[in-house]
């Protein structure tokens, strides 16, 4: 069986890197790519906590639906994202998030 | 067990360097797009190697969906993502020895998890069947998941209303 504290440690490598790509890249496809990488290695982590409570004789049916809601709430910001994506090139004809300056327009 | 660990490292690999590439080398969207359609089954994989099929199941589905999308948003805008998913040539250089520095630092990182004292089990842990979250879901759960339920609605609406050709 597979230890927690490498679940655990894998989630953090894998969210530094989703967080690296959402810090580094210009494009909005690359950062909704990367806030999806972070939601990801949240589940992960999250279920490498559920392991480790549950080696403490805890109860971790609840955290299960915690996780759901997770997920769903990434599948949510990923749609609404693209759909924002796809309004802002349509009017600036960018990528580039650096040219949103403006919360409204 | 032993199917099971070797699984979760191969898994895990895999999560990693497509991650990486996701971060170094995907510069075109549909490239892009791959690369994140490997790095969400591989974690799919991670998580039906630790033993919660439930939400392996979840992200399988999430990860097919959020691709699709992704690469058809990267249809939409093709041409104009192309160039701009490119770094200046000057910082690419940089950025490249970062990535090199960094992936040393995480790399030594992930030896100390795995060969070190600090990978140590406590204990077998027993994770719930599908049937417990179910009963979970439904009792204890219940009100957010008809609140997620209405959350989905709602992006659903949302995606429509933004994403259509005329704003006003």
């Amino acid at each position: 069986m597979v230890p927690y504290t490498q679940v655990i440690g894998l989630a953090l490598i894998l969210f530094v890197l989703a967080l690296a790509l959402v810090l580094t890249r210009r494009s909005l496809l690359a950062l909704l790519a990367g806030v999806q990488g972070v939601f990801t290695s949240l589940c992960l982590a999250l279920l490498g906590f559920v392991r480790m409570h549950a080696a403490g004789g805890g109860a971790v049916s609840e955290a299960y639906g915690f996780a759901l809601i997770i997920l769903v709430v990434a599948a949510a910001e990923l749609a609404l994202g693209l759909s924002i994506g796809v309004a802002f090139v349509r009017r600036r004809r960018s990528v580039n998030v650096e040219n949103a300056s403006v919360l409204r327009w | 067990m032993m199917l099971e660990a070797v699984a979760f490292y191969a898994f895990a690999c895999l999560a990693i360097v497509s991650s990486g590439f996701l971060l170094v080398e995907g510069r075109t969207p549909l490239s892009a797009s791959i690369a994140l359609a490997i790095f969400g089954f591989s974690v799919a994989g991670l998580i039906q190697s630790l033993g919660a099929d439930l939400l392996a199941i979840l992200q399988w589905l999430l990860s097919l969906a959020s691709v699709a999308v992704l690469f058809v948003a990267s249809l939409t805008v093709s041409g104009l993502a192309e160039e701009e998913f490119n770094l200046p040539p000057a910082s690419r250089v940089m950025v490249k020895l970062l990535g090199v520095v960094a992936a040393v630092c995480l790399a030594g990182i992930l030896a100390w998890i795995v060969g070190g004292s600090f990978g140590e089990l406590a204990g077998e842990a027993e994770l719930p069947g599908s049937q417990a979250v179910a009963i979970s879901l439904y009792s204890g759960w219940a009100s957010p998941l008809h609140l997620l339920g209405l959350l989905l609605l709602v992006v659903l609406v949302g995606s429509v209303v933004l994403a259509k050709q005329r704003l006003d």
